[in-house]
């Protein structure tokens, strides 16, 4: 009997413990496009979007992803675009390595902001890591 | 007695030492002259001959020097005009090559399936399966031209995905 009261406790302070895991700032970053200049419809778009959230959003429509390729004659290219939760999409397309480079960073527990200019190419892709965005569950 | 045999013994002595001393000192001041000579003919011989051998390296260094610019310049002269042009061609930028037939065709037929995509409004999988087929097989440039032209249709809503789930390219 005194052991299994001691089971029964070792199991309830595991549980207890186990509650702090998950504790800590936690933010969802659903997928959110807006004009890049206020409401000027001319002057691009602007995307926010948490990988995790896009992914763990309650309705089917959201996303975000970027892609870099290297062509056979070295040269970078790729695209990133965004759905959100209304239907809109956006896409910008870019052949800058450096923007390359942070695409290739991009994970499940990324949020990621990326301009698409009025001429449909990326002048600005940003790729932020930390605890506090959602990861991407299944 | 004795103390006058040491006495005159002692005299004896200190003249004896006296003459002896005054003999080296003459001797000293006859033979520096004669010494001094035979040390500075030397190194007036060897400052000349020196002299000598730096006019004979400086005459060879000039006669070198111009030889080495007849050398450059018959080279120049004879060197083949392919081998400098292959030179400087090796140093000049490299330049984007002409698009080849393959790159000019795939560029023509992945701006047909977006005409299309534009004239019908949809962007479906096989539009998408299209485009990552040919994508590579363009040209650098017309494939930029072609993915930015992509984005602006989509950003303007002329096109949108049907029945395609997933990445747009």
């Amino acid at each position: 009997m005194i052991k299994r009261l001691l089971k029964l406790a070792t199991v309830a302070a595991a549980v207890t413990a186990s509650g702090v895991v998950f504790a800590g700032m936690k933010i969802s970053s659903p997928v959110y496009i807006s004009y890049a200049n206020g409401s000027n419809a001319n002057a691009g778009y602007v995307v926010y979007a948490s990988v995790g959230s896009a992914r763990s959003s309650s309705d089917d429509m959201q996303y975000v992803g970027c892609t870099a390729t290297t062509s056979a004659s070295g040269t970078p290219y790729g695209y990133c675009e965004a759905g959100d939760a209304t239907g809109k999409s956006v896409m910008c397309s870019f052949s800058s390595a450096a923007i390359a480079a942070a695409v290739d960073s991009i994970n499940p527990m990324s949020y990621v902001v990326f301009f698409a200019e009025p001429s449909g190419v990326c002048s600005y892709v940003s790729v932020y890591q930390a605890s506090y965005f959602q990861p991407a569950v299944p | 007695v004795t103390v006058r045999a040491l006495a005159v013994a002692a005299g004896g002595g200190a003249l004896v030492l006296s003459l002896l001393g005054a003999y080296q000192a003459g001797l000293r001041t006859r033979s520096a002259p004669a010494l001094a000579q035979n040390v500075a003919r030397p190194e007036a011989q060897s400052l000349e001959e020196l002299d000598g051998k730096l006019e004979a390296l400086l005459a060879s260094q000039a006669a070198l020097q111009s030889d080495v610019a007849s050398l450059h310049a018959g080279l120049r002269a004879s060197a083949p005009k392919t081998a400098l042009a292959e030179v400087a061609a090796s140093k000049a930028p490299p330049e984007s090559p002409a698009p080849r037939a393959e790159q000019r065709a795939a560029d023509r037929s992945a701006q047909a399936v977006l005409d299309d995509s534009v004239a019908t409004g949809r962007w479906t999988a096989d539009d998408r399966d299209q485009l990552r087929r040919l994508l590579p097989a363009m040209d650098d440039e017309a494939r930029m031209e072609l993915l930015r032209e992509v984005a602006v249709a989509v950003n303007a809503g002329q096109i949108q995905k049907q029945d395609l789930r997933g990445p747009a390219l």
